[in-house]
């Protein structure tokens, strides 16, 4: 299947003409939606082709090789900016593999993994959307070791979990609706992380943050910000509050979802508001939150779920401003949840 | 505090207002000084009732908006009992610096406050905690330099328009990294941010490294590749400039060559800006102290009450040529043109259309100058022949709602040139006669104009002319490249013509508009480019808003915006370029203020 993609915002070329027969085009508008109609045309391959050629291009500090359309819009850790500056600009070296994630009907992509800026490294997670052949939208998270406390793992041993490229049997794979139910439960459990657990978690899930488990048991402290020092375990861990910081988890979007591995990738920001400064677990432990001061997590997250259960995670997130916004989220009438 | 609360004080705010009367009375120095304490107090104790809050407040915390009462409104605890605070009776903005802390952890804090009608409109802060990169010193051991507090001998000090020059001056001066240096320091200057004396971007190693001017010397600002800023407040009387801004590290080099011939590495070797409040010292003309608060943010992060850019207006004609333009109190632009047609823009439109034609009543030939009086419910229209036989130069009045026709006051002999106008106070209309060095006025009822006053050596080639908020009036010369006070007599008779010390040169100024106080828009046509002027005295401080642009004879306002009158007269007069295609004629849109 070729590049181009019908979709409601693009061209629309071969639905032209039909929706002639029937007068205005915005009679023929789902709710919502600018054109009833979305024939997906750049199907994974062709997602996963456009991913690479961007990765590739960012290598080279060349956007020309991309097939950018006219109003592309670009953002780094939120605020919009010219293609071609930020990242682009610093960028030494990209990881040979990533976690390459695509959603035909969607028509967007994401890839999470590592850069490199004048040597030294930083994790990336990066989200596409490609309209007629061309990409439109390009979202990213950047995380640089500023110091602050924050998972940072070990940049030349990150191997994202091969079950995220495994296709899953029939009877193991969910709609779509219920993979973004199931993120959003994901969500829901870490808001207020009080020990209520809303989200159906694998015995063996695990999660990699920042290049890092943060799920699994660990004999050593694991560096600054790693849970896995407190508790391992997806579920443990929730049951265990000691998520509870995150007083919301705002702007919540899931704009890839990939039904065949049972993949959701979502943004968002948790809002650490540090109101208190301690903490009790469920277990009467007290903790310290590592900062006294409000800030912001920017995130973007992949979630594997195997039978409508969450078994593998792997997100890429930094510290950005309190309550800061992101530009691609548009409201609540566009499907955003949280506040 | 929760929504709710947040809430419910807001409305218990909003029933303790003060009494209608003190609400109208603005908010001098120590008012605006008392609201700043209060709002942190307020802050510490986590409970924004009782404070004197506008209709729709905007808050801001390191550049990203949020609700009162969320964000460091529930982490500090405690703040300075010594802040440093600019308040600024003229602008409403008030600055307040200093010591906070969030559960006992002390941090740096700057805050910039605006008041209007002694309410808070809107609060954006900077602050920077401990943990992250350098430079972070002792929140409490750090005291700003006593000279911040110290009231200034009238000798030492500078008017407002000069210190802004000054601030815009260094903030420039380091943008470009020292290439040129239009400010001069106090030998005691040192740069100080976040309680560390710096050299460039970096903490100093010893202390003249922290030297102000030895650093943009030295070049040392080589990571920066912008300095976004905006002066919000001016005390004179200490001489203190409060700024806000950002500063753009791309960092696509991981060190630069300094002018001392030595590599500095980068501080960072990831794109990024930093958030900063700026409070300058200036004495007796000099930047004496230089004392800054700055948070990083994500890279190119926009300030965070930047209205959107508005859109250029473009004139729906061929063959418009463009002179001047001027804005009703209803946001409609009237633009005359030498094609002879008035064009209108209705509010917020982008696209202005012929509202006004030449014809047998009017007898506009080419149009320069117009100005919309609300008061007389009038458009004044100066027409020129521009060579058209047994054609007369005259100030026409139009109807301001309808564009019908009202009355026509020729210049008189000889051939004259009406090319702008200006209101007094009283609605009398003041007319620049280019040719002859003429000023004319035209008393609301009367039916004809009378001589002002005629001055063959500094008139000849008069064109812009404004009023000052005070009532004094002021002309430029096209021709001379001068700027003109025109002296006027208590019963506003002629008295004299005082030339001004521009401070920057002139080139073609053209179209002058009043945009309150002593501050004005002022377009440059051979330049191309708009100004902001504000005279002090007999000096005018001059900074360019926008330049680059094909011929610009005119500027007017609405709101925030100025709009550049791009005419393209070259593709009129030159006639190497007769017949060429100009492409289309706009208004060109520039923001006045704010941070970009």
């Amino acid at each position: 299947m070729g590049g181009k993609v019908y979709r409601w915002r693009g061209g629309l070329m071969a639905a032209a003409g039909a929706a002639m027969l029937w007068g205005s085009p915005a009679l023929a508008q789902a709710p919502g939606e600018p054109s009833a109609v979305n024939i997906p045309t750049c199907d994974r391959a062709c997602l996963i082709g456009h991913v690479r050629a961007y990765m590739s291009a960012l290598g080279q500090r060349d956007p020309a090789p991309v097939k950018f359309a006219a109003d592309a819009r670009f953002t780094e850790n939120n605020v919009l900016i010219p293609i071609g500056t930020g990242l682009w600009r610093t960028v030494s070296k990209i990881a040979p593999t990533g976690l390459e994630v695509a959603d035909p009907l969607t028509g967007q992509a994401a890839w999470f993994g590592v850069v490199w800026e004048h040597g030294e490294a930083a994790y990336y997670a990066m989200r596409l959307r490609v309209e007629d052949g061309q990409v439109s939208e390009v979202e990213t998270v950047v995380h640089r070791n500023t110091g602050l406390p924050a998972p940072f793992g070990d940049p030349d041993k990150v191997e994202h979990d091969p079950a995220f490229e495994e296709i899953l049997p029939p009877e193991q794979r969910r709609p779509r609706q219920r993979l973004i139910a199931v993120a959003q439960s994901y969500f829901n459990t870490v808001e207020l992380n009080d020990g209520m657990v809303f989200a159906p978690f694998a015995e063996d899930c695990s999660r990699l943050e920042n290049g890092i488990s943060t799920t699994a048991p660990s004999a050593t402290p694991s560096g600054q910000g790693n849970a896995a020092s407190i508790a391992s375990g997806c579920e443990d861990q929730f049951k265990l509050g000691i998520y509870r910081i995150n007083k919301r988890i705002r702007e919540r979007r899931y704009p890839i979802v990939d039904e065949e591995r049972g993949i959701v990738v979502a943004s968002g920001f948790f809002d650490h508001d540090n109101e208190r400064d301690r903490y009790l677990l469920t277990n009467g432990t007290e903790m310290k939150t590592a900062l006294k001061w409000p800030n912001s997590i920017s995130l973007l997250e992949a979630f594997r779920v195997k039978e409508g259960k969450i078994d593998r995670i792997e997100a890429v997130f930094t510290y950005v401003p309190y309550f800061m916004h992101n530009p691609w989220a548009v409201g609540r009438e566009h499907g955003e949840v949280g506040e | 505090m929760s929504r709710f609360l947040v809430s419910a004080a807001m409305a218990a705010a909003t029933m303790a207002l003060l009494p209608a009367a003190a609400q109208a009375q603005s908010c001098n120095e120590a008012c605006l000084t008392d609201i700043a304490n209060r709002y942190m107090d307020a802050v510490t104790k986590h409970d924004p009732r009782g404070l004197p809050w506008g209709e729709a407040v905007g808050y801001a915390e390191n550049s990203t908006k949020l609700r009162i009462g969320e964000g460091s409104w529930v982490t500090i605890k405690s703040r300075t009992s010594a802040p440093l605070v600019v308040a600024d009776a003229q602008t409403g903005r008030v600055v307040w610096t200093g010591m906070v802390d969030d559960h006992g952890q002390p941090g740096f804090y700057a805050m910039d406050m605006t008041v209007k009608d002694g309410k808070i409109a809107a609060v954006q802060a900077v602050i920077r905690r401990q943990q992250g990169r350098q430079p972070f010193g002792d929140p409490v051991a750090h005291k700003p330099d006593k000279a911040f507090t110290t009231t200034l001998p009238a000798r030492a000090r500078l008017p407002r328009g000069k210190m802004i020059a000054l601030v815009d001056g260094y903030f420039a001066s380091q943008a470009a990294n020292g290439e040129t240096i239009g400010v001069t320091f106090d030998k005691g200057c040192t740069t100080i941010e976040n309680g560390v004396a710096m050299m460039g971007n970096l903490p100093a190693a010893k202390g003249d490294d922290a030297s102000c001017e030895g650093a943009l010397r030295r070049g040392l600002f080589g990571e920066y590749e912008a300095v976004r800023h905006e002066v919000v407040a001016v005390d004179e009387a200490r001489g203190v400039v409060a700024a806000i801004g950002y500063r753009d590290l791309p960092a696509a080099q991981i060190s630069f060559t300094a002018r001392d011939g030595k590599s500095y590495a980068g501080e960072a070797k990831y794109p990024r800006s930093v958030g900063f409040v700026s409070l300058f010292r200036i004495e007796g003309g000099k930047i004496a102290r230089l004392e800054t608060i700055a948070n990083e943010v994500p890279y190119l992060m926009p300030a965070p009450f930047n209205a959107p850019p508005a859109k250029d207006v473009v004139i729906a004609d061929t063959g418009v040529f463009p002179e001047n333009a001027t804005a009703d109190a209803a946001g409609n632009l009237y633009i005359g043109s030498f094609k002879g047609n008035i064009y209108r823009a209705l509010p917020g439109s982008g696209t202005a259309t012929a509202w006004i034609r030449p014809d047998t009543t009017n007898k506009l030939a080419s149009v320069l100058g117009v100005l919309a009086d609300d008061k007389a419910n009038t458009l004044w229209a100066c027409s020129i022949p521009m060579g058209q036989e047994g054609q007369i130069s005259a100030l026409v009045a139009f109807d301001l709602d309808t564009g019908d026709f009202k009355q026509r006051y020729e210049m008189p002999a000889p051939a004259s040139a009406c090319n702008d106008i200006a209101l007094d106070k009283d609605g009398t209309a003041f007319i620049a006669e280019t040719t002859n060095g003429r000023i004319f006025t035209l008393k609301p009822g009367a039916s004809a104009v009378s001589l002002l006053v005629e001055d063959k050596a500094q008139l000849v080639g008069v064109d812009g002319i404004a009023f000052s908020g005070d009532g004094t009036l002021y002309v430029n010369n096209v021709r001379e490249n001068t700027m003109l006070r025109v002296n006027r007599k208590a019963d506003g008779s002629f008295a004299s013509l005082t030339r001004l010390n521009v401070s920057q040169p002139l080139s073609g100024p053209d179209g002058l508009r009043p945009i309150g106080g002593n501050r004005f828009l002022q377009a440059e046509g051979t330049a191309g480019r708009i100004s902001l002027l504000t005279i002090e005295g007999d000096d005018v401080t001059m900074k360019i808003l926008k330049d680059g642009m094909d011929g610009v004879p005119g500027v007017t306002h609405i709101g925030d915006t100025a709009y550049a009158i791009e005419s393209k007269g070259r593709f009129l007069f030159d006639p190497a370029l007769k017949g060429q295609d100009p492409g289309e004629f706009a208004l060109r849109a520039v923001p006045l203020g704010g941070i970009r």
